[in-house]
């Protein structure tokens, strides 16, 4: 069982955009879900995570070790997949699987072997002749065999057409059931249905900060109002407020006292969405 | 660990490139044998001078085949997120251009060259080649941390100041000083470590400002 990735008040500022302070835990063997529009920060959270980028302030820590900047010990405990993997176009599949074996000290080759096959990832082929489904494909076998403690992908699906899509999402679902206990993963999005079925926990990025977030224990447990009246002021325990079509949406437990209040007001109407988690991220964007 | 990421990165480079390197060495051999062929050949000082051009011409190719290739297509951005210092990335790029250097001076000076450097020119041959390492070394660094134009142009303009230096002691008399003290018995060693002292002070700082710097700024 991996250690527990720790982030304290993470911050970076590009010119007109600032991003944070961001503190999030990921305990080892869980699925934690990034969703939000494009712009809110989702990338540059994975890049400051993986020393891409160099943090302006706040601390990333493993297994409760500060980890030193670009420190390569630390780029031993992740692997991370980018939405469009720039592998070396002249290789073959198989040449850049046989590449990072060579650099991860920890590579299980049986592994590689094994999830090519069950992936139907030609070995022979050149990079410059794959899909970019088969990249992504590519990725997560060079990702999942270098036996690292988290995975981190970064919208491994965007701009995949459906029926790929619905491949790799299939392909990830499983690995991430076969990987659960050995394996912590990080999994950014804009599209909801991406994350529902996968993730542990779930936060939602806009502007730059972590507008809310919830595990999926606590979303199952999430009721979700429409009040006609009131100026949403008065809201402050709901884990999620917004104002669209000339009324308030509440996102709150069900079991708290808010839940209880709302459900005796007169106005107050409890909403049954095709899903929490895209009441969630349709009031995020909207909040 | 380091080692074993740099035979990685070098014999990963060899596979990209080595169709292009052979090519280049061939191309220059055509192109000096050319020259002799209907150039004079008695003028042995106009020989080793295009030579020796063509080797810096190549020195300039190869930082730019082995460094550009990787920014502008994003691949520094995926080694980057493996397991590799910035020594051991920085370590074989000099490693392979350095290879690619030492490989044609050797051929080149041992076709076209040898009345030159043998027997007694061997030290000459030396510093010959340090020079071109040091130029080399200039050429991945400027192309490693800076943008395409300025990068490619930065270590030609590193040399102006030597050719300017040059030019001035042939005008006001002080070549013939500097050519002397070249003849002493200590001189080309002198100069041989000047040489490989400034390689090595580029090899580190390179280190140095990679390891520094943010993934972003190693790709275009």
């Amino acid at each position: 069982m991996g250690s527990v990735l720790t982030v304290t008040d993470l911050v970076y500022a590009f010119p007109g955009f600032d991003f944070g302070p961001v503190s999030l835990t990921l305990q080892p063997g869980r699925v934690c879900g990034i969703l939000g529009p494009n712009g809110a920060g989702k990338s540059t959270l994975l890049n400051l995570l993986t020393h891409q980028l160099r943090p302006a302030g706040g601390r990333v820590a493993f297994g409760g070790q500060g980890i030193p900047w670009n420190d390569a010990a630390w780029k031993t405990r992740f692997a991370y997949i980018r939405e469009t993997p720039a592998f070396y176009d002249e290789l073959r599949a198989g040449e850049v699987l046989e590449f990072a074996g060579r650099i991860y000290e920890q590579w299980d080759a049986e592994r590689a072997e094994r999830l090519c096959a069950r992936l139907e990832l030609d070995l022979q082929k050149r990079v410059s002749t794959l899909s970019k489904g088969n990249l992504v494909k590519l990725g997560l076998v060079a990702g999942i065999s270098s036996r690292t403690d988290l995975l981190i992908l970064d919208e491994p699906t965007a701009g995949l057409d459906p029926s790929v899509r619905a491949g790799i999402q299939r392909a990830l679902r499983e690995l991430i059931e076969e990987q659960r206990d050995t394996l912590s993963i990080i999994l950014s999005s804009h599209i909801f249905d991406d994350l529902e079925e996968v993730a542990d926990d779930l936060l939602i990025l806009r502007n730059g900060s972590i507008i809310f977030e919830s595990t999926r224990d606590d979303l199952d447990r999430m009721a979700l109002y429409r009040c006609e009246n009131g100026d949403g002021t008065e809201l402050g325990e709901a884990s999620l407020t917004w104002r669209a079509r000339n009324a308030h949406w509440v996102l709150t437990r069900r079991d708290g006292a808010l839940a209880a209040t709302l459900a005796e007001r007169p106005g107050c109407v409890e909403e049954q969405p095709r899903s929490i988690v895209e009441a969630a991220y349709h009031g995020a964007q909207q909040s | 660990m380091t080692t074993r990421h740099v035979l990685a990165l070098i014999s990963k480079d060899l596979r990209l490139h080595w169709k292009g390197v052979a090519a280049a060495h061939a191309g220059v051999l055509a192109i000096a044998g050319l020259g002799i062929t209907f150039g004079n050949p008695q003028e042995s000082g106009a020989l080793l001078a295009f030579v020796t051009n063509l080797n810096f011409l190549c020195a300039l190719l190869w930082g730019e085949w082995f460094v550009s290739r990787e920014k502008t297509k994003g691949t520094f951005a995926w080694l980057r997120t493996l397991p590799i210092s910035a020594a051991a990335l920085c370590l074989s790029k000099f490693a392979i251009s350095g290879l690619c250097v030492v490989s044609l001076w050797t051929i080149t000076s041992l076709i076209y060259l040898r009345a030159d450097f043998l027997p007694g020119g061997l030290a000459n041959w030396v510093v010959e080649l340090l020079g071109l390492l040091l130029f080399a070394a200039i050429v991945i660094t400027s192309r490693m941390l800076f943008r395409q134009k300025l990068g490619q142009t930065l270590p030609l303009f590193l040399v102006l100041p030597l050719v300017l230096i040059a030019l001035a002691a042939e005008r006001f008399g002080s070549l013939d000083v500097a050519l002397a003290l070249w003849r002493t018995p200590g001189g080309k060693a002198a100069v041989a470590l000047v040489l490989a002292a400034a390689y090595g002070s580029v090899c580190g700082l390179t280190i140095r400002l990679v390891a520094s710097a943010e993934t972003r700024r190693l790709v275009e």
